[in-house]
């Protein structure tokens, strides 16, 4: 019987259901579903992938299976990182650093979807899904040294838009 | 330090890539570096800015139940199926609202007063490359993207896909007859350069009896796909009728052919152009 490591993957699979849901109850449901079904399903499991992989995939389509079945209409948009601000979670001990990194993470989960499609895959996946390099690359099917890479030029890309963005803020 | 490998390495120093030795290697040589330092600053600042997003867990205790005792043989291998038969059709709506635009025409999706347009434009190629972005980004590399109004079938991406251009083509299938009992079917297909593509298409009825077969090409930036469109009869006893065939389609819609279903005579017209990362 496959001993699969669902607890130790369950943060990142809730983050990829947050971003498909966008909403944290329709979250966590979603991840229960691939739960069970990793359980219900573990001695198929043939062992082509890491059950990380496995486990990754399997709440994509549960996430897009609850998507169906909550009837979201075709008008719908995928969840903007800057909708989000009600599953955020900040240290009440500064608030005015609090404010400002809310601020940050707004104005960065805005600039994400401009990125370069191989890019914001890698970056996306590392830096908000929390997978580390070497599963991204499991994932996406690409070397460890193209993640980095991609990685690398999208912290770029999204550091000189975020300076930019922040200055027109601050001269408005 | 080499600018570029500077960069890199705070990047992944940053993301606890990096081994302990290579870790003290690039902060040594950072210390003395004003510019290296700001570098390494811009980095630090961008991790901060998402942590919240990184560091999100669900708020209960997600528990992974186990089953209090295994099903029968056959209630398993059941239960395998309809897992399966999810995992691999797995539905969603999200973003369709090229179609949405054809409504503001007076266009809906599967009764039509109003002629639908004839040349996609660049706001609906727009909306269905965002889609499929974010399916993307969230699912990672895909094989195939199949959706209509209401649903969307995936798959995933292997190595022998690396490097393929994602193709779009779009079918749209009308029925003939008087505009009020015209029914028409738009469906979107996102498939790599060359890889041959096969889905059932979705149905409300879950009994879908239409296969679709695609294979686009691209030649200077234009597409030619090898198609064809089938509808299968009563069971083992294969299709009951076909359409296939080769064809250039582009921006501004082509007629494939026609199909006899039921009695009734299907129109199938389709577009088709290059999806290029962030280029339309």
């Amino acid at each position: 019987m496959t001993d699969l490591p669902i607890a130790e993957n369950l943060p990142q699979m809730y983050r990829v259901a947050l971003r498909y849901l966008g909403d944290a109850d329709k979250a966590e449901e979603a991840v229960q579903n691939a739960c069970v079904k990793a359980l219900q399903n573990r001695d198929g499991f043939a062992g082509n992938s890491s059950p990380m992989t496995w486990l990754h995939r399997l709440t994509v389509n549960c996430s897009i299976d609850l998507l169906r079945r909550n009837g979201r209409s075709s008008n719908a948009r995928p969840m903007a990182m800057d909708e989000l601000g009600g599953v955020e979670r900040f240290s009440q001990s500064n608030p005015a650093l609090a404010a400002e990194r809310k601020e940050l993470g707004r104005i960065a989960g805005a600039l994400v979807a401009e990125l370069p499609d191989d890019c914001r895959t890698s970056f996306v996946l590392t830096q908000l899904d929390g997978y580390s390099y070497d599963e991204a690359a499991e994932i996406e099917n690409v070397a460890r040294g193209t993640v980095a890479s991609r990685v690398f030029r999208a912290k770029k890309q999204l550091a000189s838009a975020m300076a930019e963005s922040i200055g027109e803020e601050v001269n408005r | 330090m080499n600018p570029k490998s500077n960069g890199e390495r705070f990047s992944q120093l940053v993301d606890g890539e990096l081994s302990t030795d290579e870790t003290c290697d690039v902060l040594s040589a950072t210390l003395d570096d004003a510019d290296a330092r700001e570098e390494l600053k811009e980095m630090l600042n961008l991790q901060r800015s998402l942590r919240a997003w990184r560091t999100l867990e669900p708020r209960s205790n997600l528990v992974a139940a186990a089953q209090p005792h295994r099903p029968p043989r056959r209630r398993r291998f059941l239960l395998a199926c309809c897992v399966a038969a999810v995992a691999g059709a797995a539905v969603a709506v999200v973003g369709m609202s090229m179609f949405r635009a054809n409504r503001k025409e007076g266009v809906v999706p599967d009764q039509s007063q109003v002629a639908l347009p004839a040349t996609v434009t660049r706001e609906q190629r727009r909306e269905i490359a965002e889609v499929f972005r974010f399916h993307q980004s969230v699912a990672g590399p895909l094989k195939w993207f199949a959706a209509d109004d209401e649903t969307v079938q995936l798959a995933a991406a292997d190595s022998t896909d690396a490097g393929s251009r994602p193709v779009v083509v779009l079918l749209r299938f009308q029925s003939e007859g008087e505009r009020q009992d015209r029914v028409v079917k738009n469906c979107v297909f996102v498939c790599r350069e060359r890889q041959p593509m096969s889905i059932r298409l979705p149905s409300n009825a879950g009994n879908s009896r239409f296969r679709v077969y695609l294979v686009p090409h691209t030649r200077d930036g234009k597409v030619h796909v090898e198609f064809a469109v089938s509808l299968d009869g009563e069971p083992n006893k294969g299709s009951v009728a076909a359409l296939v065939g080769r064809s250039d389609v582009a921006l501004k819609e082509t007629p494939l052919g026609q199909l006899v279903v039921d009695g009734s005579l299907i129109n199938v017209r389709a577009n088709g152009w290059v999806l290029e990362g962030g280029k339309l």
